[in-house]
This record gives C-alpha cells, sequence and structure tokens, in this order.
C-alpha cells in the first residue's frame, strides 16, 4: 500500500519508492530506506502536507511525494 | 593557525555553538534563521568556519552546495562534526560521509539536555566502534561547552575502517551506497524517542490551523503598529524633541552663528529624528520574527503555506524568505538560498520586491495616521494588497512543473533570549547604521540645496525637482517636494520621511496631499523599485544578469500604472458627487 494509504497514527515499514530521481535520492538519504519504520501523525486537508516521524524525527511531506512511497503494515 | 569547520545537518545548533566558540572577539553577523553562507572567526590560534547545514555531500539546493564546494577544495585541519543528538542517526549519516573522505572529524553531540542516559550509552556506544573522538555539549545548560577548545588542542587524528568502505562500495550506484550506510547504521542498537511535536495537534489542526496562522499575524501587526510599538515610538520622538531643543539652546548660548544651527537642527537633526524615532518599530517586528523562528512556530508556517503557495508554482519554503522580507529584502534575497534550485529562487526573488520591508514602516507610519483610522488595520491592508499583487503577477506566469516540498519540522522549543538579544543587537545596528549614513548623507545635501538660490524664488533643489516632477503630476503629487522625496526614496526608503519632514515638515503633510493623493503615495512606494541595496542583491543573485534590470524597471512601470489608475479613477469617480 501507499504511505497515503494510512490512518493517522498507523505505522509501517518502507518497502520502496517507487521514483528514481534526485527527491527519491534525497529521501533515501535522510533514511527513508526500505524495513524502515514510519507512522504517520498527521494529513491536511485538500491533501496538504502529511508530517510523519521517522527515526525519531519529523518530515512534512507533499501528498503527491508520499504516494510514492510503498509501504507495509506492521 | 588551525583551520576547523563546523559541519552538520541543518538545525543541529551549529550557529549557536559557533556564537560560543567566537563570544569574546568573532564577529558573529547572522540573519535569522538558516546560515547561507560561510561565517569565519579567528580565536587564538584557531580560524573556525561555519557553513550552512546539510543532510549529505550530494548537493541539493544552492546553500548545500557551498558547504560541500568548500569541504572538497579547501584543506582544513579538523572538522567539527556537530549531531544534534535526539536525531542522531541522521546527523550520523553526514559523519559516515566525511568518514569516507578522510577528513578529521571530531564529532560534537548537540542538544546533551535532551537525552536520556540510554540514549546517550546508545550514541557512544556507536562513536566508540568508530573510534571517534566526541563531546556532548548543550548550549542551553552549557554542558561541555567549555571543554570544545580543549579537546581541539588535545586532539589526534586516527583513520578508522569503516567495515563496507571496501572497493567494490565505490562501484556501486549512489543510491546503492546510500542504502548500505544505512545498513550499518541499523546494525547498531539505537532507541529512538520521538521529539515534541504535540502542540502540532492545535497549530497544524485541519480546521483550526489558519484561524490561528491568521490571528498571530494580525496580532503581530496589532502590537507592532496599533498599540505597543506607537507608544514606544511617543516616548522615543518626545525625548529627541526635548534633546533638539537643549542643543539648540546650548549652540545659540555659545554663540554659533545661526544658519550653521538651521542647519544642524533643520536639516540634519531632523532628518535623522524622523526616521531614528522608529527604531522602536523595527526592533518589535524583528522581536516578533525572531520568536517565530525560534519556536519552531515558522517551520508549521511553512507547512500550513505550503498547500496556498503550490497555486502559484511555488512550494512552502518559499513562505521563510517572504516573511523575512517584511524585516527588509536583503536577507530575505539572500534567504532564497535555501531553496531548491535557481529556477524557483528566480520566481521567489521578484515576489520579495512586493513584500513591505521594514523601511516602508516609517512611511507608512507617518502618513496613514494622518488620513486613515484606525491606521493599524490600514496598514495591514496595505500590506495584504501589496502580496497580492505580487502573487496575481505570479499567477499570470505560464505553469511549469510541480514543486517538491520536503521539510523537517523541528521541535517546539522555549526561544532563547539571550539569541534573540543577539539578532535585535545587530539588527539596531543595521538600523543605526543606514540613518547615520543615507538619512544624514541626504539631510544635509537636501538642507543644503534647498538654500542654494538661483534667483530669489527658486532653489537649486527646486529647479532640478522640477526636471521630472512633471512625471508624478498625473498620480496627484502636484507639490514637486513630494516627487524629490520618492527619488531620494531610491537610495533608502527611511529618506523619504526624512526629506519630507525637513522641506514641507510632517504636520503640513495635509496641506499638500488630498486624501485620494496620499492614497495614490501609499500605493506608490507600496509598489515601486526597492532600495539600491536591495537592487544590488538583486543583481548579483539573479542568474541573468538582464533579468534583474528588467524586474526592477517592471516594478517602477507596475507602481506608476496602479497609482495612476487609482489617482485618475477616484477624480473621475468623485466628479459624480
Amino acid at each position: 500500500m501507499k504511505l497515503t494509504e494510512l490512518k493517522k497514527g498507523q505505522s509501517a515499514f518502507i518497502q520502496e519508492i517507487k521514483k528514481n530521481d534526485e527527491h527519491a535520492f534525497r529521501l533515501l538519504e535522510l533514511g527513508f530506506v526500505s524495513n524502515t519504520k514510519i507512522t504517520l501523525l498527521r494529513k491536511s486537508l485538500f491533501h496538504g502536507p502529511m508530517e510523519c516521524l521517522i527515526r525519531g524525527y519529523v518530515f512534512a511531506l507533499r501528498y503527491q511525494d508520499a504516494s510514492l512511497i510503498e509501504v507495509k503494515l506492521c | 593557525m588551525l583551520n576547523i569547520a563546523l559541519v552538520g545537518n541543518p538545525n543541529s545548533g551549529k550557529t549557536s555553538l559557533f556564537n560560543h566558540l567566537s563570544h569574546e572577539k568573532g564577529h558573529v553577523g547572522n540573519y535569522p534563521g538558516v546560515t547561507i553562507d560561510l561565517k569565519e572567526t579567528f580565536k587564538e590560534d584557531f580560524h573556525f568556519i561555519d557553513l550552512p547545514g546539510i543532510y549529505s555531500l550530494y548537493p541539493y539546493s544552492e546553500d548545500e552546495k557551498i558547504t560541500t564546494s568548500f569541504l572538497k577544495e579547501k584543506p582544513l585541519d579538523l572538522v567539527l562534526n556537530i549531531i544534534d543528538g535526539t536525531s542522531f542517526q541522521r546527523g550520523f549519516y553526514l559523519s559516515l560521509e566525511l568518514m569516507e573522505l578522510n577528513l578529521p572529524l571530531f564529532i560534537i553531540i548537540h542538544m546533551e539536555d535532551l537525552l536520556n542516559s540510554r540514549e546517550k550509552e546508545d550514541i557512544e556506544y556507536i562513536l566508540k566502534a568508530n573510534h571517534l573522538p566526541y563531546l556532548f555539549v548543550s548550549s542551553k545548560t552549557k554542558v561541555g561547552i567549555n571543554q570544545i577548545e580543549k579537546s581541539i588542542k588535545n586532539y589526534q587524528y586516527k583513520k578508522c575502517q569503516l567495515p563496507y568502505f571496501t572497493t567494490t562500495f565505490l562501484t556501486l550506484s549512489k543510491e546503492d551506497r546510500c542504502k548500505k550506510r544505512y545498513t550499518y547504521i541499523d546494525s547498531f542498537p539505537f532507541e529512538k524517542k520521538k521529539i515534541k511535536t504535540d502542540l502540532d495537534a492545535i497549530f497544524l489542526h485541519p480546521f483550526f490551523a489558519y484561524p490561528l496562522f491568521i490571528g498571530i499575524l494580525v496580532l503581530i501587526f496589532y502590537l507592532t503598529f496599533g498599540s505597543l510599538g506607537p507608544w514606544l515610538q511617543d516616548l522615543l520622538t518626545k525625548g529627541l524633541e526635548l534633546l533638539s531643543s537643549s542643543i539648540e539652546n546650548s549652540l545659540i548660548d555659545i554663540g554659533i552663528k545661526e544658519s550653521l544651527i538651521q542647519l544642524f537642527i533643520q536639516g540634519i537633526f531632523k532628518g535623522i529624528t524622523s526616521v531614528f524615532s522608529f527604531l522602536p518599530l523595527v526592533m518589535l517586528l524583528f522581536f516578533f520574527l525572531s520568536l517565530l523562528e525560534d519556536s519552531g512556530y515558522l517551520a508549521r508556517m511553512t507547512y500550513l503555506m505550503d498547500k496556498p503557495l503550490s497555486y502559484f508554482s511555488l512550494n512552502g519554503r518559499a513562505f521563510m524568505p517572504l516573511l523575512l522580507g517584511f524585516g527588509c529584502s536583503v536577507p530575505a534575497i539572500y534567504a532564497t538560498r535555501n531553496l531548491l534550485n535557481q529556477k524557483s529562487r528566480e520566481k521567489v526573488i521578484p515576489l520579495v520586491f512586493f513584500i513591505s520591508c521594514s523601511a516602508k514602516i516609517v512611511v507608512f507610519s507617518s502618513i496613514v495616521p494622518l488620513y486613515f483610522s484606525p491606521s493599524w488595520l490600514m496598514i495591514f491592508f496595505l500590506y495584504l494588497l501589496s502580496a497580492l499583487f505580487g502573487l496575481i503577477i505570479l499567477k499570470f506566469k505560464k505553469k511549469d512543473e510541480e514543486e517538491f516540498f520536503l521539510m523537517e519540522m523541528p521541535s517546539y522549543k522555549l526561544p532563547i533570549l539571550k539569541n534573540t538579544y543577539y539578532l535585535m543587537k545587530d539588527k539596531c545596528k543595521d538600523f543605526l547604521k543606514k540613518v547615520f549614513i543615507f538619512v544624514f548623507l541626504s539631510s544635509f545635501l537636501l538642507y543644503l540645496f534647498d538654500h542654494i538660490k538661483i534667483n530669489e524664488e527658486l532653489s537649486l533643489l527646486e529647479s532640478v525637482s522640477k526636471l521630472f516632477h512633471f512625471l508624478f503630476i498625473p498620480l496627484g503629487f502636484t507639490d514637486w517636494r513630494i516627487s524629490y522625496a520618492l527619488i531620494n526614496g531610491f537610495f533608502a526608503k527611511e529618506t523619504i520621511i526624512s526629506s519630507l519632514d525637513i522641506l514641507i515638515g510632517l504636520e503640513n503633510i495635509k496641506g499638500v496631499l488630498s486624501p485620494l493623493s496620499a492614497f495614490s503615495f501609499l500605493l506608490f512606494v507600496l509598489l515601486y523599485t526597492p532600495c539600491l541595496s536591495t537592487c544590488i542583491v538583486t543583481y548579483q543573485e539573479m542568474g541573468l544578469k538582464r533579468k534583474a534590470f528588467y524586474l526592477l524597471i517592471r516594478q517602477f512601470l507596475l507602481a506608476y500604472l496602479v497609482s495612476l489608475i487609482v489617482y485618475q479613477g477616484g477624480l473621475w469617480l468623485i466628479s459624480f458627487f
């Protein structure tokens, strides 16, 4: 499933990032590698950015970018 | 002399450590927010260099490029690698990259006060396993601060062989190398604690977040322009008037020539005080901006503004430079380096021109109360109007690809007053410098040229001003002195008021500007070409120099057109009544 399909407060393991550009690489460098636990903290209205917790820090991502991250529920 | 660079993730506290290290002698000049350029200080045998924060050695935004090229080109004796202890793994990822380059590392684990003993043990275990010298430091509780220099002196470089760093490693793609590093990091046990973001439940609430956001901005405006600011300004003005008259009296007593006293009091002193009295307003604004930033709310504003700004193919990160623009356009334009690439920078830089800087505060708060009430609301309206103009112009551009938005959310913190104090001191200095250079010079020359007569009626100033005065008459500025002040304002916007005060006297403005032409005047000041310093910075920071000229001329034409339409349209409407 996609990261965007998680409900608020749900955690999952990252499988892969379905894109291969500089933005996807930046996500990898920030620790969005496979088997890393990610928790969705907050979504906003009208598909605005979402907040997620990874490795102890909080990142905000755009909805479109988050939908490229494939995850598996824990 | 040892060359020591401070390297670490953005927001890991490099700048506050740099402030500690350079505290006694070093000069620290920083714009609020991100470090966007190299800063250096010399202390004893040390040469410290503070670099913009980076997440990795593959640069992503413009300011990150500065750091990576610096690290790869300049010979360094030591790299002080600062890691925020609360986001250790990500910080350590950068350390691994630095170790691969064989740079001599000393690790500083910052934010010691936020770590529990379990987390510290985990961190120590990893660092010891990699033979890295380290120190736990907190700039809040001052733990470890004083040991930094001693540790640097006793430092000895030990090369460490990273187990994954083999000959085949270098042949891998950068993505695979990245994954290998994280596999290595994850091979160490690490207890992760969540940072404090509980307040997000309120500040990022799906429904209440935006009203709160607007409420906070309105409150800042109200305090700065509506209550606290004017009150402080009033006090200062009264003090300055007292000073002025006592200086005048004592000058008369010493027996100095009347005309010289007039030049000093009615020219220079009057010009300077008319601008100087706005110091409290400007300081208040910077104070609130720094509170927003230090508390962590600025990052939330970025989050909230991402969606609205995406309609203009910008992203939330563009909000930060725009907000800084309320203080001064120069740091705002520099702060655009924090954006992803030159292309998005060039979308945001012209937008900065539409944000009224603190120099325009001087103009608005002098003119608006004469005509409109409540004046703070009118000023708020002007600010809003100008931002709207900027966005409309951006909307006319052809839409290009969607931008990527990734933003780390810092934890909420109580602002440290000392930090705010440093910032205010710097801003205060900047303001005073401007007053004493630009306003002093312009007041002096102005008074002089106004008193040099070509013939009995005409002063030199008037005859020169009339060369371009005809341009401004259709905008409703029938008095040549208004036109002169506007031209003067190109050098520094504050001089608009100092010249008007000397030439006409602020109390007499109502006699030369009707309410309609005053409104047209305000719009013109709101929109026209930014000051000389901003023009120079724009020229520096735009990729195509031609484009910088185009933008600045466009800005003037726009202001002219808007004022023309408003004034002539207003006259036409009035003629019906």
